[in-house]
């Protein structure tokens, strides 16, 4: 008796219907079976063959048509089952990379350094500290995570000798491969090590513009200079690029923290031989030191850095873009930064600060407020509760852009643009149309304003870098090089200027810091990459990419979600004494 | 999630722009084909197999998430430069076009017939392709005689696989007839009016439809340009047979007594 299964518009290859035919004909008690794509010509050598049946007539030429002679009725179900399987199976013959709990991730990847951890926060100390059990490294783009639990963390790993990268760690470069959110940057001499995510993105993507190179970028996560934390990550990060020969200069950037905190890092550095630069984004700098520049912008922290990197002679001059004009009435002399990077944010108050001398008032919706002008980082928290960050969301800016209209003190907009993977993969197209429409509003209105936006990204970012700067650049925006120039150009145009600080060159004693490193961070910057990714799927794109070996873990809470239980596995999970 | 395509075949782009709406078709190891609600293909997938006339190529990584996404019948809409799934993006702001290649005068057409010796066509010889079967269908495409329709339709369809073997055989011979005219115009008109009945799979409709209009993919125009034993092995690394049978195609058609 004739069977007919019809599996509609489903294509395979003919050596896989082939090998079907073979397996369907080896099944005990089918006579014969014959798989086929069920064209005309088809049908007629099946018919030829004895299997003609009107459903196999009826299938049309891009169907699968299988026909299988048995006496057995209960054959067909089971040949039913094979066929799916085998028609599935066929499509995916790669190896496994995928598990759902840390015995099978352990076991199916190759050798693991790293655990990128992208968990709610409440479930990411926990799953940190499976890591480092695990003797991983953690690279924590988790946020929500409690000060205490990141301090344990630390200190375990530091124990343990290896690093946490994080909570809130946007970006890293490992040994030349992207983490996160992170730009494409060409391998090379320097080293660094940014307690913020942006501002990495910034020194990195300016060094390799400029002909430099970066092989790591470790993030520490915003919070690891915090008296409470101590700079663990920091100084741990700091001795071993210092360890690593293919280093000659090491770049450490931050925001400003306490006086023993800074000279806690500050004697590290003053122990090492390698040239340093130092960016304590916020700060004035006063003095600068014959082994460590201390820089003021991140512009001038990369463009020291690819200088000392090639023995060159240390000189920064700040630029603007002059060929910009605008006749601004009266009312205009303020200036509106919409920024998706927070660092950039900071950096555009700093100069506008020190430039005008307003203070800016205390908001907490705004990284400057002052009398005439505004700098919003709408990637912080309070703008990102339920909505995607702005690097991957354009909608509050976009929002922010057509509220802007309305503001009639505007003359220059500040946009930032952060290229790489994570983010949209054409934030310029998305903002171009809203930046016509403004400067268009303005205009009707008898107003001239600037846009200014800078893009933050390479030319090896997925993005595009020229392509997104034409994109913003038709929609009439002023594209500048890099955040700092961009902000002087704004501060040019309302008529003011950010000087750069003098610096008197200061010696210190060199210190004598323990600079010994654990083999194993050693070879976590300098040996192959090896990921188990728990969280975000996305985060594998880099890795696929830059053919690094991962493993995704598609973690579930355990205990049904609930924390006090979880907490209670963890804790005997872990637990060493006697019960 | 959001998707760049990387290369795209100038028929591809002219579809999404007449098309503002299309289906996915099929959905396979290297990619998915879309289809629009006149039958017009795009394929989206991998450059595995180079790059095609209807093509959109993604990356490896892109496009296992574009096929585990997508299931048969979904909608997509189409959006400027941007192919729209309920679950996903491709954006074609970066997109390099590939454009139909026809430099055919460049073919070195005598080093291309000498070199085609070089390849194993033994296990043709007693398959439903021999040497008695493709003469009679070369002589028929030449003089335009009056078995032409049965000995297409003999061919059209036949094989298995995404491509059946008779379909790539005759893509071949329309190469072999690029580089070197040969077939009636009558046998064109034949051909167009076969491959117009749902006859065999939609993707080799695709394919001689505008290899009708000499617009070939790029395995195969790159042997115009470098004849060589080893574009020939590129162009057999195609399917699990395609290649070959298409390379059996022009050899057989360069080759007619």
């Amino acid at each position: 008796m004739l069977y007919t299964i019809t599996k509609p518009n489903t294509y395979q290859d003919s050596i896989v219907l082939m090998l079907l035919s073979n397996k369907l004909n080896e099944v005990e008690g089918v006579n014969k079976a014959q798989a086929m794509m069920a064209t005309p010509a088809n049908k007629d050598i099946l018919a030829g063959g004895g299997f003609e049946t009107e459903e196999m007539r009826a299938a049309g030429a891009n169907d699968i048509v299988i026909v299988i002679d048995t006496d057995d009725e209960s054959k067909v179900e089971e040949i039913s089952v094979l066929v799916d399987s085998e028609l599935a199976g066929g499509a995916d013959d790669e190896e496994e990379v995928e598990a759902n709990n840390w015995r099978k991730a352990l076991a199916i990847a190759k050798e693991p350094n790293v655990a990128l951890i992208s968990l709610p926060g409440q479930y990411a100390a926990m799953e940190g500290m499976n890591a480092l059990h695990n003797n991983l490294n953690v690279f924590m783009f988790s946020d929500n995570v409690s000060v205490e639990d990141e301090r344990k963390l630390k200190e375990t790993a530091h124990e343990k000798g290896l690093l946490v990268m994080g909570p809130d760690a946007g970006t890293g470069v490992i040994n030349g491969t992207p983490l996160a959110f992170t730009n494409v940057i060409t391998e090379g001499n320097i080293g660094v090590v940014g307690a913020s995510g942006t501002g990495i993105q910034e020194v990195t993507t300016i060094i390799d513009r400029l002909g430099g190179g970066v092989t790591n970028a470790i993030g520490t996560g915003g919070r690891d200079l915090n008296d409470d934390i101590g700079a663990i990550t920091m100084i741990d990060a700091i001795k071993a690029l210092n360890s690593d020969p293919s280093v000659d200069v090491i770049t450490v950037l931050s925001k400003p923290s306490s006086e023993k905190i800074q000279n806690k890092v500050n004697s590290v550095l003053r122990s090492l031989d390698k040239p340093v630069v130092v960016l304590y984004l916020g700060d004035k700098p006063a003095y600068t030191e014959e082994n460590i520049f201390h820089a003021y912008t991140l512009e001038e922290a990369a463009v020291v850095s690819l200088q000392k990197s090639k023995g060159e002679e240390v000189k920064f001059e700040p630029s603007l873009k002059e060929d910009v004009t605008a006749k601004f009435n009266e009312k205009q002399v303020g200036i509106r930064g919409f920024y998706s990077g927070g660092t950039l944010a900071t950096e555009a108050a700093m100069l506008i600060e020190h430039a005008t001398g307003e203070e800016s008032a205390d908001d907490e919706a705004f990284v400057y407020k002052s009398e005439h002008h505004q700098i919003i980082d709408l990637g912080d928290d309070m703008y990102t509760q339920g909505t995607p960050h702005p690097m991957i969301d354009p909608a509050n800016r976009l929002k922010a852009l057509e509220e802007a209209a309305s503001d009639d003190e505007i003359a220059v907009v500040l946009l930032d643009n952060v290229l790489g993977y994570g983010s949209h993969k054409n934030m310029a197209a998305q903002l171009a149309p809203a930046i016509e429409k403004f400067i268009a509003t303005k205009k009707d209105a008898g107003q001239e304003v600037v846009v200014l936006a800078t893009v933050v990204g390479t030319d090896k970012d997925v993005q595009g870098y020229d392509s997104q700067r034409r994109i913003l650049e038709g929609a009439g925006a002023v594209i500048c090089d890099t955040n700092d120039q961009m902000v002087r150009t704004a501060l040019n145009l309302i008529g003011e200027k950010a000087e750069q600080p003098t610096r008197e060159v200061k010696a210190f004693d060199k210190t004598n810091e323990d600079l010994t490193v654990a083999d194993s961070l050693k070879d976590l910057i300098s040996g192959e990459l090896s990921v188990i990714n728990i969280g975000l799927e996305g985060f594998t794109e880099a890795l696929v990419d830059q053919e690094v070996d991962y493993v995704q873990f598609n973690w579930r809470p355990s205990a049904g979600g609930n924390e006090e239980l979880m907490k209670v596995l963890q804790f005997l999970n872990h637990y060493e004494g006697d019960i | 999630m959001i998707y760049t395509a990387g290369v795209a075949g100038t028929a591809a782009l002219h579809l999404l722009k007449t098309e503002r709406e299309l289906n996915v078709h099929s959905v396979f190891n290297n990619g998915m084909n879309l289809v629009s609600k006149t039958g017009s293909l795009i394929f989206i997938g991998t450059d595995k197999n180079g790059y095609f006339p209807f093509g959109i190529t993604l990356d490896p990584f892109s496009t296992k998430k574009v096929i585990t996404k997508s299931r048969p019948q979904d909608k997509i809409t189409i959006n400027r430069q941007e192919i729209r799934h309920k679950d996903f993006s491709i954006i074609l702001n970066q997109v390099k076009e590939y454009r139909p290649d026809f430099d055919f005068h460049l073919a070195d057409i005598g080093l291309l017939r000498e070199n085609l010796k070089q390849i194993d066509f033994s296990s043709y010889a007693d398959s439903d392709f021999s040497h008695e079967k493709m003469k009679c269908l070369l002589d028929g495409l030449k003089n335009y005689s009056p078995e032409l329709e049965s000995q297409l339709r003999y061919f059209i369809g036949r094989g298995n696989g995404l491509t059946p073997t008779g379909d790539d055989i005759l893509t071949g011979i329309l190469y072999g007839d690029a580089l070197n005219k040969f077939i009636d115009d009558r046998s064109y008109g034949l051909i167009q009016r076969l491959y117009n009945e749902d006859i065999t799979t939609l993707v080799s409709k695709s394919f001689i439809q505008l290899a009708l209009n000499e617009i070939f993919s790029s395995r195969i125009t790159d042997l115009h340009h470098d004849p060589s034993v080893e574009t020939m092995n590129r162009l057999k690394t195609l399917g699990s047979s395609s290649g070959l049978d298409t390379l059996y195609g022009i050899y057989k058609t360069l080759n007619q007594e």
